[in-house]
């Protein structure tokens, strides 16, 4: 035993004697290494920075919508983190800046003023998490109308501007067997419901994580009335934006209008519900009589960030920036780039695009961005989800949305408290 | 030498006999040893490890690697939503358990009781679902479910239920998972009691048909009680089974994301806990109770019925 242990002492000596040569440095090379961790869309991108720039070399993965639970593992395992990540949901940006989970690199130094503002206003909300910059927005995803204009004309119906006539337009229609798309789908029951300024968990601009959650005004119960009325008028349809059957509805022109984010042209309309080209033509979000202008929620909208303990935060800010305002690359971004001269570049093949009915699709949508609501932000609660929730138990028990705002208020509270946040709500 | 060709002697050859039968016993004992040794290694690696590594970070703050006492366990049971999870899991496990207590043991007798070439198929028949891993099984049931596509569209329609929601309120979810991990864990139970059914002895069954038994009581009052341990084994392993329900509700969200139930079940929490809040402690905490609820479970049912005493 003891002969054993003095070979292991020897051995462990003979290591330690060995370990300076080991660690002689290999010849200085001038190529700085990177890992990235990205979706599918955003690899060739990821690619074409990594040609761009001979002294960079990015070892690019592409990962699921996982990412998160794998920087917690790799966190706590102390290894394989990557320099940068594309974050396709803008919560992962709260969630990825904690105590617990301390991954971000915070931008406020490394990102420019006038590269910050260069982007649309409110488009980096989710990225200031407590007035911090950490992250870099990478397209917009705001809600605006979206209609068939020739069969609108058939109808002989005019295309709302607020949300009085969308629910009248609604009424009208219904009857004929028309829908003005999803009234249960998670995050255009958010935008409905956020629409007159509805306090659902919106961060506060003074108080560090502080959250306004106040679901018993008028500027909550006004739209949630209004989409009860039209799920029990039928005119929002009780099926997802995603289900064979409303897509169906989508196919047999059914769905004459509907609100929707900016990419659900090109991503859902084009493809899933096959509105042939001459057809689809937009409009700007909508607002209530009451309001100046409109408010619109946002229903995705990726978003680039580092890692704060990357050996070279400037070039990882360098790819952030990169991939978020270089123009040349978001030209071609499948998107609508959050960063404003990208994504006037970007617009120009819109116009020409043969597929709408009208060339004023870009135009309605950057018109639409500064109606982008502030509170749009990265959350470590998820607010969809517990809307998704509430709503859904109280719609499958006969009950009504605005019946379950004050069950959702508490939901909202508690979760709040439990993910470290000030629940304000006065 | 000369010692040699004598005739032993008896005690001699008495202790001789015992040394062998000494040894043999011991290069059993031994090859005993190493026919467990891989699941030994397993079972530490993937089962008292990783528990006992789960157990130490549940007291600890695992940033700082302080000890926090019950800090975690205080944190799990003030969560708003612990309760409701609780009391979802356990109307699962119940819904499920007796689904498959009843099914399974009716269907084993009645598979018992056809030909055994019939028997080998249909069993085989059963088990086919349970070789699709689970997250198949959920999605393959989130279209039966759905009216618009589902092969049972009728039957649907006939109660009443024109879209998913409606299915899914109308079974309501602890139903809707238990009819999922049903059909896809059934089949290899069927198989583990025809086994044991196959171990009662045909003389018994033959002088239980003399004395006028019918079908229904040889199966109730001869068959039924002596396979009554894979019965219970069943019970004890589908409870364990049942409280750790996480796939079903997590996948849930393929069907639209206003079915999404991020938080419907504990396993959830735990995972909630541990990959959207960072928070391994709590995670540990709350895995560490689960597992506590299984094993005490376990123990009382196998010394309340003298599970491994043999008869």
């Amino acid at each position: 035993m003891q002969f054993l242990t003095r070979r292991w002492a020897l051995l462990a000596a003979a290591t330690a004697l060995l370990a300076p040569g080991l660690t002689v440095p290999v010849i200085a090379q001038d190529e700085v290494s990177l890992t990235v961790w990205t979706d599918t869309p955003r690899q060739s991108m990821f690619e074409e920075y990594d040609r761009q720039h001979d002294n960079v070399s990015l070892d690019i993965s592409v990962q699921g919508a996982d990412i998160v639970q794998k920087i917690q593992l790799a966190l706590r395992s102390g290894s394989g983190i990557p320099d940068v990540i594309f974050m396709a949901d803008v919560s992962w940006g709260a969630q990825l800046k904690t105590r617990r989970t301390d991954y971000l690199l915070t931008l406020d130094d490394l990102v420019p003023q006038e590269v910050r503002d260069e982007f649309y206003p409110n488009s980096n909300s989710p990225c200031l998490l407590n007035g911090e910059l950490v992250c870099l927005r990478n397209d917009m995803a705001h809600f605006i109308v979206w209609y068939d204009a020739p069969l609108m004309e058939e109808l002989g119906v005019e295309v709302p501007t607020t949300w009085e006539e969308f629910e009248a337009l609604g009424a009208e229609l219904a009857p004929q067997g028309y829908i003005l798309g999803s009234g249960v789908e998670s995050y255009p029951l958010v935008n409905y419901l956020t629409s007159a300024g509805c306090e659902m968990a919106l961060p506060d601009p003074e108080i560090a994580d502080a959250l306004h959650i106040n679901l018993s005004t008028e500027a909550c119960t006004k739209p949630a009335g209004m989409v009860d009325r039209m799920l029990a008028n039928g005119s929002l349809s009780r099926l997802g934006t995603f289900e064979p059957d409303l897509i169906n509805l989508a196919k047999e022109r059914r769905i004459p209008l509907l609100i929707g984010p900016t990419w659900f042209g090109e991503y859902v309309i084009k493809p899933s519900y096959e509105v042939p080209a001459g057809r689809l033509a937009a409009a700007t979000s909508l607002r209530w009589e009451d309001q100046e202008q409109p408010l619109a929620w946002s229903w995705g909208g990726g978003t680039y960030g580092g890692y704060q303990g990357t050996a070279h935060p400037e070039i990882v800010a360098d790819i952030l920036m990169w991939m978020s305002t270089d123009v040349g690359i978001q030209t071609d971004a499948i998107t609508l780039p959050a960063h404003r001269p990208s994504s006037l570049a970007w617009g120009e093949k819109l116009k020409t695009d043969e597929y709408y009915a009208n060339d004023d699709v870009f135009d309605i949508q950057v018109e639409a961005a500064q109606y982008s609501n502030p509170g749009y932000s990265s959350l470590r609660l998820l607010v969809d989800q517990a809307v998704a929730k509430i709503v859904g138990q109280a719609l499958g028990s006969g009950g009504t949305i605005e019946g379950a705002l004050p069950a959702l208020e508490a939901e909202l509270v508690n979760l709040a408290q439990l993910n470290g946040y000030q629940v304000i709500s006065d | 030498m000369t010692d040699q060709i004598e005739k032993p002697s008896t005690a001699t050859v008495d202790a001789k006999r015992a040394r062998l039968a000494a040894r043999s016993s011991r290069r059993d004992t031994i090859a005993a040893y190493v026919f467990l040794t891989p699941y030994l290694i397993l079972l530490a690696m993937f089962g008292i490890i990783p528990i006992s590594y789960a157990f130490g970070l549940s007291f600890m703050d695992t940033i700082t690697m302080e000890f926090w006492g019950l800090a975690n366990y205080e944190f799990v049971f003030s969560d708003f939503r612990i309760p409701s999870s609780i009391s979802n899991v356990l109307s699962y496990v119940g819904v499920w358990l007796a689904m498959t207590l009843l099914l399974v043991v009716a269907l084993s007798l009645m598979l018992d009781n056809i030909n055994r070439r019939s028997a080998t198929i249909f069993r085989s028949i059963y088990f086919l679902p349970g070789a699709v891993t689970s997250s198949a099984v959920v999605v393959l049931w989130l279209f039966i479910l759905d009216p618009s596509v589902s092969p049972f569209q009728p039957l649907l329609h006939l109660v009443g239920w024109e879209i998913r929601a409606d299915v899914i309120t109308g079974l309501t979810l602890p139903v809707v998972f238990a009819i999922m991990t049903y059909f896809s864990q059934s089949g290899g139970w069927i198989v583990v009691l025809g086994g044991s059914l196959s171990t009662v002895p045909s003389e018994v069954i033959e002088a239980a048909r003399i004395d006028g038994a019918n079908r229904f009581q040889l199966a109730t009052r001869i068959k039924l009680p002596m396979i009554w341990r894979s019965v219970v084994l069943m019970g004890i392993l589908c409870f364990a089974q049942g409280l750790q329900i996480f796939v079903e509700p997590q996948l849930m969200m393929l069907a639209g994301p206003q079915f999404a139930q991020n938080d419907w079940s504990l396993n959830q929490m735990v995972f909630q806990y541990a990959f959207l809040m960072g928070d391994f402690g709590a995670s540990a905490a709350l895995s560490v109770m689960l597992i506590g609820v299984s094993i005490s479970i376990a123990l009382i049912v196998i010394f309340a019925t003298r599970f491994y005493k043999l008869d």
